[in-house]
């Protein structure tokens, strides 16, 4: 049941499948859950009946969509948001998951100029002078307060530890 | 008069004190940034509530939810951008009479209207969640479980545009919510061998992920910029362009009650919220005016009517949480989580377990009403100039920096970092496709607490799930959720008939 929709219908199918697919994978995983005693309701039954709903609802949503789809008529309009799809989401996504593993390498200080640099990049500024200035900045001022100031935990960096070679 | 009693545990506690201050600015502040919420500021702050005690710590997060309903209004009246859903509304006439060159009257009436509105729900709050928390003290496991399956239909059947994808959002909330240890039996499920999940998903990187990173994400796919000091430097043609006039507050007034009350009871249904209660508000002071034809031109009652009943929420919006453990908006679901961490159980037990530090809550809710309406009504202009000088596209890696240390700090590990990150990326995912982030957050907070009780009340009784047959009060709460499904259902297939008529 739905008030609008403002996806394509393919893009909505896609989606339905991906619920539906999710689901099942719950549904799969769940025969893991151990078990101990006979009760009528153990561990196993909110997971099995909460991703069987999902596999459930994803089914009926593909269906409804996939039927839509057939259907449509008219070429839908291709979403602008897509424009920025691989321009700038998927290396922000990206950008999260770097910063942990360079955190872990390399320490917060330089995991946080480093990936400052992109970032910065992502969302417009394009003078490449101006982000090495606001990165050299801003990831000692982020330094100062949160880890030496809040004392939030930096083991300093697994494969260089830079904190050791700065000396802070 | 246990509020008297708040305000003196408040006013012994300066640390205290010093958050509602802080929250009140951070508040407006953030709420004024088009597209940062309260939720978002509220996920990224948690962290730093953990070195507090609990009244600082909980003071500083609710007035921060107070303020930035209101700090929302700024940048919908100056950048016609609503800071937050819930501010909207006010854009319709608080922009046009920005454009006027009355934006220092349209700001002032937001911050009066809104700190009536707000005082008026928090009062509810501290006379109501008393008297109805006597009521739900007497109810046991089946009855709770009841509450927690109507509040999970009740708000995955009207958050949002669809009810399937709203259902969906809390189911999927349910099933992350499941993720770790067993509450009766102890066996670990769904955590993949991993032994950071052994104690299911962290709330922290989970709402930061969910709210801060997608925002995140999804303010990168548009080119926002927003410069609107030279219709600041317009504004003031005539002396009473600046202020809301004697008159217009008297003519205002009625519309700031009604607007109040309507957004007081939408407050106590789970799951609403402000965005909804500014919209129905201004339809209903737009119905009932005499001149309708003037809404949407720039006049003061357009920017009093939604301002009020978006701020009444607030109050209401906690009595599902202090009185049945149910939080009924993002913000009570998160403000549950810090009372958990601070180790208080939420319920209706709280006025005699923890009276001091729930009405020294509601002290500091009384306060920061006061201080944001002040900073507001002086210094609104102000803040949308500093904003207006800050372009988004520096604004936003930072916010991203914060989130990632703010994600770590909770416990200092890299795992929360790749949650958030995850987090993040299905949080964009599912605002990208119309689901609902404040369902699934909801869902996941309530799971815990539901399963228990299901479970407790099927040990209770050799009747199986016979048990919740006998009891007319559960009975009664699965009959609320049904009903709201039933009437979500009826109006959009009354409405799908009407919208293929219109389309051919």
């Amino acid at each position: 049941m739905d008030d609008t929709q403002a996806n394509s219908p393919r893009s909505e199918f896609i989606v339905g499948l991906a619920i539906m697919a999710i689901g099942l994978f719950f549904l799969w995983a769940a025969d893991d859950i151990p078990v101990s005693g006979e009760d009528e309701f153990g561990a196993r039954s909110l997971p099995r009946a909460i991703s069987f709903l999902i596999a459930i609802f994803g089914t009926i949503w593909s269906g409804i969509n996939f039927v839509k789809w057939r259907h449509a008529t008219a070429t839908t309009q291709p979403n602008p948001q897509n424009e920025f799809l691989f321009a700038r989401i998927f290396p922000l996504m990206l950008s999260s998951f770097i910063y942990a593993a360079l955190f872990k390498w390399f320490g917060y200080l330089v995991s946080t100029f480093v990936v400052l640099l992109p970032v910065l990049y992502i969302y417009g500024n394009t003078s490449i002078r101006k982000i090495l200035i606001m990165a050299a900045v801003a990831a000692p001022l982020y330094y100062i307060i949160f880890i030496k100031g809040m004392k939030v935990f930096d083991a300093g960096g697994s494969i260089i530890n830079f904190n050791q070679l700065l000396g802070l | 008069m246990d509020i008297l009693i708040g305000f003196q545990t408040l006013f012994s506690n300066p640390t205290a004190i010093l958050f509602v201050f802080l929250g009140a600015i951070v508040g407006v502040v953030v709420g004024a940034l088009p597209g940062m919420t309260a939720s978002a500021a509220i996920a990224m702050l948690v962290p730093i509530t953990f070195y507090l005690d609990p009244l600082p710590a909980l003071a500083f997060l609710y007035v921060i939810g107070k303020s930035g309903r209101f700090g929302g209004s700024i940048a919908a009246i100056l950048f016609n951008t609503p800071g937050t859903a819930a501010s909207a509304a006010t854009m319709i006439d608080g922009y046009p009479m920005t454009q006027k060159g009355q934006a220092g009257k349209a700001l002032k009436t937001a911050a009066i209207a809104s700190a009536i509105g707000d005082f008026s729900g928090e009062l509810l709050l501290i006379f109501g969640a008393v008297m109805i928390a006597i009521y739900t003290e007497r109810m046991g496991p089946p009855e709770y479980f009841a509450v927690y399956v109507m509040a999970f239909v009740v708000i995955g059947s009207v958050i949002g545009k669809s009810i399937t994808k709203g259902l969906l959002s809390t189911l999927f909330g349910i099933l992350c919510g499941l993720i770790g240890t067993d509450p009766i039996t102890a066996e670990a499920r769904y955590d993949f061998g991993l032994l950071e999940l052994q104690n299911g998903l962290p709330l922290v990187p989970l709402l930061i992920g969910v709210f801060v990173i997608a925002e995140v994400l999804a303010q990168a796919e548009r080119d926002t910029d927003w410069s609107l000091a030279e219709k600041l430097s317009k504004d003031g043609r005539a002396k009473t362009d600046h202020y809301m006039t004697w008159q217009e507050f008297k003519t205002s007034l009625p519309v700031m009650l009604r607007s109040t009350g309507i957004g007081a009871f939408v407050g106590l249904m789970p799951g609403l919220g402000s965005a909804v209660a500014c919209f129905i508000a201004y339809g209903e002071e737009k119905r009932r005016s005499k001149n309708p034809e003037r809404w949407g031109t720039g006049i003061v009652e357009g920017v009093a009517a939604p301002e009020s009943s978006n701020n009444a929420v607030s109050g209401p919006s906690m009595i599902p949480l202090l009185t049945l453990g149910i939080p009924g908006s993002t913000i009570a679901a998160i403000i549950t989580g810090v009372f958990l961490i601070h180790g208080i159980i939420v319920g209706p037990a709280i006025f005699k377990t923890s009276k001091e530090l729930v009405f020294g809550l509601f002290a500091s809710g009384l306060l920061g009403i006061a201080i944001y309406a002040l900073i507001g009504y002086f210094g609104g202009p102000l803040i949308g100039r500093m904003i207006a000088a800050v372009p988004a596209r520096l604004i936003y890696p930072f916010v991203f920096l914060t989130a990632f240390v703010a994600a770590y700090s909770t416990k200092n590990s890299t795992f929360d970092i790749i949650l958030m990150g995850i987090f993040g990326i299905i949080g964009y995912v599912m605002r990208r496709f119309d689901f609902s982030a404040a369902a699934f957050i909801i869902a996941f907070v309530l799971t815990k607490g539901a399963e228990e009780n299901l479970r407790q009340a099927l040990i209770l009784t050799n009747d199986g799930w016979g048990i919740f047959l006998q009891r007319p009060v559960a009975l009664l709460f699965f009959g609320i959720g049904f009903l709201a499904v039933a009437v979500r259902a009826y109006k959009v297939m009354r409405r799908e008939p009407s919208d293929k008529a219109v389309k051919n």
